[in-house]
């Protein structure tokens, strides 16, 4: 260590820094020709009539992509199913993330095998997750059909990923098991910070454990909680890959949530200039989401 | 710095670098170089095992054969399909023989990406149903050669509707929807329904049979405008079916709705069947089921179905549009076809050649030969026209559908919903 | 009390372990124990058929050696990349911490599909499309913005005086970068490494519209192909296929979270 320090060339902390910079720059200008000048140029692209095609002209169609989107009622349906997606699995994993990791922090050693697979979902890509659930969910030879037919309960040939009805809360039970351990795991670390002492005086002073949870839990992970929540809000609203993957193999129908009738109408039908309108309104839902729940933190979050 | 972080650290970078060399080495060095063949690039959305062991078989005795243009054989979903067929257009990176269906071709060929076929297949123009081929045509060019087409048709559990005192017609005798809801309601059962129909995504079965009450569906197709929607009389007729049998006849189940009755027919506890005319090979596997395909269905404007036909296209932007013509004109001779058809386990093979093929093969087969005797009974209907059916399928003529077989809507309301829905769609 | 908590920890162990030892045990089954209507949860006589099928008939094969080398490259540029450039944007008190804060936030708040359709076809006009080269360039510039915020989590934990002590030295800037930067970087630049491959790995967005050629697909797009076509009758070898699938970054997963979780975390999500 300190023979390569005499070896270097003496300079001044400007240069160094100065030199570092000068390396970081084609980084500087590849973020910016592939990360910020894409996202400016798909809110243009929303403004335009852009379709795929041989030698198809575009064309700048002012509000026109917006306004078809008001009276579109399959994008209608789909943002609902989205919006409804995005509250119920948010709040079911949240819930049950935080219970979870109130029973891992236990730091009992029986404990540990349920954490490593109550975690190992945040490991698996879309189409593994859908792998195992559809063959969990199959009508025929599923385990749960199975199941049901050998003690004689009703049911036993239900098409739990094909039945319109039935489609949607098998999904949000996946979107459950697939998202729940980034929550857990966030909530386990916020556990940890609380003093051992406090928990403690607290039991002495014989507090039960729903006051324990409101008045020392709750207070000490709130901080981590409400941020997170409105992480996992925006990030389920915007699910793409999980639901394209199971949707796509499987296709129930109404069963496309916003991005992925956004990324059909680019990827499918080849209107760049519609999706592009899509994606918008699809951030612009996101913002005003997190907005609402995230006043103050958002606030203090930019300032840093 | 502690020097335990450092040796880990230097035990995982290792593993990351270790891995850079060899994908410098293996990845991105080209596997092969560069040969004198030809190659063409042969993309099929096919999910059916033998049907994908006899395409993989059919490329292999041309690559054997020949030696200069050499087919890679490419599997993908039918998502897949479509972002590989969207993106590739644009990007160039296409396939060059598509193996697909007119339907979900027909915006490739609107947008002007594929060969037109006409030309190099007229030569088999006589050989294929005028109505498929218009199906397959966009302008009156070929966009695709159709090579196999699903009808719909009622089989039964031969000695279940024995049993149950029902009468089979004969494969000659004419069939229609009256008839097949008097037998239905025949060996219909307390406990199970007479007939079973797939009726959580029943659309397309109602627009292909809709030319048999001469159900018109779209009027007004042309290029860059929106079709009307039409729903008279003749065009609500099948639902009506469906319906009234499930509501007053109780001869369908209206678990239908949610469950496959493919399995329970399977079993041999369904006496009846109202499904695709591609299922005969997987009904042969059931040993101890004993069924036959009935006549298909007439109503009073005819028996004609008019389905959408499995294609092969070719990319307009090929560099090698000769030999992938070639290559389709080879996957096309009767027997290759004749052969695809029996993989897929039914179903019409395209030309009258080869549908003659499938007969010889299957002698005997009563199942096989009413199959390949309804190579006549095929027309073209709008809505294989109308970009937007597909759309609205999904968004509305089917869920609305659920609802009115479980009597949670009437048939007027029903009309409204659908045909509100189609006003919405651009 | 004591009830409830034995009754939730069945629940929770019975809910997230019965889908993945399902999975095993699929895999090792013979067909027609998968297709059995009854109720069979231990194969009569397990085999490894169905992993043999997978490996041969699937293309999984030679999709998890893209997937694997991919992102392994990715993770090594992202990890040497975001060091030096946590380390600015922690010098910086001004337009560059900012800056980067507002497209750390960005990136987490624009769908990732609408940065997608505009570099599909940048992507074409530039040539980098359907190129290995181009997607490492976006699984490195997606990835970028979560790695820049773990390593900005592990950069305030180290006192200012250090990275001081280092400086008056008077280094050239490659060697700040080599004695001091990198160094102190360490933890967070494994946990960045393993964070991203495991990124990669799973990713399926860039891979599915950037990656078009057969021989390119990843493990992922390839899976995806395999579900839809041949897996559909194939569900013994499509359970083994996702085994090998999910068995690398598992592993990996295993490693990040016994050593780093915690500060992962709360490196993260408290900025």
């Amino acid at each position: 260590m300190k023979s390569s320090l005499k070896r270097g060339k003496p300079t001044s902390i400007e240069a160094q820094d100065r030199t570092i910079k000068l390396m970081m720059l084609p980084l500087l200008l590849t973020i910016i020709l592939l990360s910020t000048l894409p996202l400016l140029l798909s809110v243009f692209a929303a403004f335009t009539d852009w379709s795929a095609g041989i030698d198809v002209p575009i064309n700048f169609i002012g509000l026109e992509n917006f306004r078809y989107m008001l009276t579109d009622t399959q994008f209608f349906a789909s943002f609902k199913l989205g919006l409804i997606w995005t509250l119920l699995v948010t709040s079911l994993t949240t819930a049950m993330g935080v219970g979870l990791s109130l029973l891992l922090n236990q730091e009992k050693r029986y404990m540990i095998p349920l954490k490593v697979i109550a975690l190992s979902p945040w490991a698996m890509s879309p189409p593994a997750i859908a792998v195992i659930w559809t063959t969990l969910m199959n009508p025929n030879s599923g385990p749960v059909n199975q199941f049901l037919r050998t003690f004689n309960l009703p049911g036993g040939d239900i098409g739990f990923l094909e039945d319109p009805t039935l489609f949607f809360p098998t999904l949000i039970i996946i979107g459950a098991w697939a998202l729940m351990p980034m929550i857990t795991l966030a909530v386990l670390a916020a556990l940890k910070t609380i003093p051992k002492e406090l928990e403690e005086s607290m039991e002495v002073d014989g507090a039960n454990a729903f006051r324990k949870f409101r008045y020392l839990i709750l207070p000490h992970i709130k901080p981590i909680l409400v941020p997170l929540v409105a992480l996992n809000l925006i990030w389920n609203f915007g699910a793409f890959d999980l639901i394209y993957v199971i949707v796509g193999s499987f296709p129930p129908p109404n069963s496309e949530i916003p991005i992925v009738f956004a990324f059909r109408q680019a990827f499918k039908y080849g209107e760049f200039g519609y999706a592009s309108a899509l994606g918008v309104a699809i951030a612009v839902a996101e913002i005003l989401l997190v907005m609402a729940i995230l006043r103050k933190q958002f606030k203090a979050m930019s300032e840093q | 710095m502690s020097t335990m972080k450092g040796k880990r650290f230097g035990r995982i970078s290792r593993f990351f670098i270790g891995s850079l060399v060899v994908a410098l080495t293996a990845g991105l060095v080209p596997s092969q170089s560069a040969s004198a063949a030809q190659e063409i690039r042969f993309m099929s959305w096919a999910w059916q095992e033998p049907h994908i062991k006899l395409l993989k078989e059919l490329v292999a005795d041309w690559n054997k054969k020949n030696p200069n243009t050499q087919v890679k054989f490419e599997l993908v979903d039918e998502e897949g399909m479509y972002t590989a067929l969207s993106t590739g257009f644009l990007a160039g990176t296409a396939p060059d023989v598509i193996d697909t269906e007119a339907a979900a071709a027909l915006q490739y060929a609107q947008k002007g990406y594929l060969y037109n076929l006409t030309p190099s297949f007229r030569y088999i123009q006589k050989e294929i149903n005028p109505g498929i081929w218009k199906t397959a045509s966009s302008q009156a060019k070929l966009f695709g050669v159709p090579y196999f087409i699903e009808q719909y048709l009622v089989a039964a559990n031969v000695d279940l509707v024995k049993k149950l005192g029902g009468t089979l017609p004969k494969p000659t005798d004419k069939f229609t929807w009256e008839d097949l809801r008097a037998l239905a309601k025949k060996v219909s059962t307390t406990t199970t329904p007479g007939l079973g129909v797939g009726l959580s995504q029943a659309a397309k079965l109602t627009m292909v049979l809709g030319p048999t009450y001469g159900a018109k569906y779209f009027v007004g197709i042309t290029a860059g405008s929106k079709a009307k929607l039409v729903q008279g009389d003749a065009e609500l007729a099948i639902v009506k079916n469906f319906a009234d049998m499930i509501q007053i006849d109780k001869s369908i189940d209206a678990r239908y709705v949610s469950s496959n009755p493919q399995t329970e027919f399977m079993a041999g506890t369904l006496p009846l069947i109202f499904t695709k005319n591609s299922l005969a090979g997987t009904f042969d596997t059931a040993k101890s089921l004993n069924y036959q395909y009935l006549p298909m269905i007439s109503g009073p404007a005819g028996s004609a179905q008019a389905p959408t036909a499995g294609i092969y296209a070719v990319n307009g932007r090929t560099k090698q549009a000769k030999e992938s013509i070639r290559f389709v004109k080879y996957l096309m001779e009767s027997d290759n076809l004749a052969r695809t058809a029996i993989a897929i386990g039914g179903g019409l093979p395209g030309t009258s050649s080869a549908q003659n093929r499938v007969k010889e093969i299957k002698k005997g087969d009563a199942n096989w030969q009413q199959i390949m005797s309804q190579g006549e009974n095929l027309t073209t209907a709008p809505f294989l026209f109308v970009p937007q059916w597909e759309a609205w399928k999904g968004s509305f003529q089917n869920p609305q559908a659920r609802l009115l077989y479980t009597g949670k809507i009437t048939l007027a309301e029903y009309k409204k919903a659908i045909t509100t829905g189609w006003n919405g769609l651009r | 009390m004591k009830v409830i908590r034995v009754i939730a920890t069945i629940f929770y162990t019975l809910f997230f372990a019965i889908p993945i030892v399902w999975l095993l045990l699929t895999s090792i089954k013979s067909e027609i124990q998968i297709g059995s209507r009854d109720l069979i949860i231990f194969p009569d006589n397990p085999s490894w058929n169905n992993y043999e099928v997978a490996v041969t008939r699937s293309g999984i094969g030679r999709s998890a050696f893209n997937s694997f080398w991919l992102s392994a490259v990715s993770a090594l540029i992202t990890t040497l990349v975001t060091a030096p450039a946590a380390y600015l944007v922690a010098q910086s008190k001004g337009l560059l911490a900012k800056a980067t804060t507002g497209w750390i936030l960005s990136s987490q708040v624009f769908p990732s599909l609408l940065t997608v359709i505009p570099l599909f076809l940048i992507y074409v006009k530039i040539g980098l499309y359907d190129n290995y080269i181009g997607a490492i360039i976006l699984y490195v510039i997606f990835n970028l913005p979560f790695a820049l915020w773990i390593q900005r989590g592990f950069i305030r934990n180290i006192p200012g005086e250090i990275i001081e002590a280092g400086r008056i030295d008077g280094a050239s800037g490659v060697t700040l970068l080599r004695t001091i930067v990198f160094p102190l970087l360490l933890p967070g630049s494994i946990v960045v490494m393993i964070y991203t491959f495991i990124n990669c790995w799973n990713n399926f967005l860039i891979a599915v519209v950037f990656l078009q050629g057969n021989e390119k697909q990843t493990l992922t797009t390839q899976m995806a192909r395999f579900i839809g076509t041949e897996g559909q009758g194939l569900l013994g070898p499509l359970a083994a296929a996702t085994v090998l699938a999910i068995t690398p970054s598992l592993i990996l997963f295993a490693i990040l979270q016994r050593k780093f979780s915690t500060n992962l975390i709360s490196g993260s999500v408290k900025g």
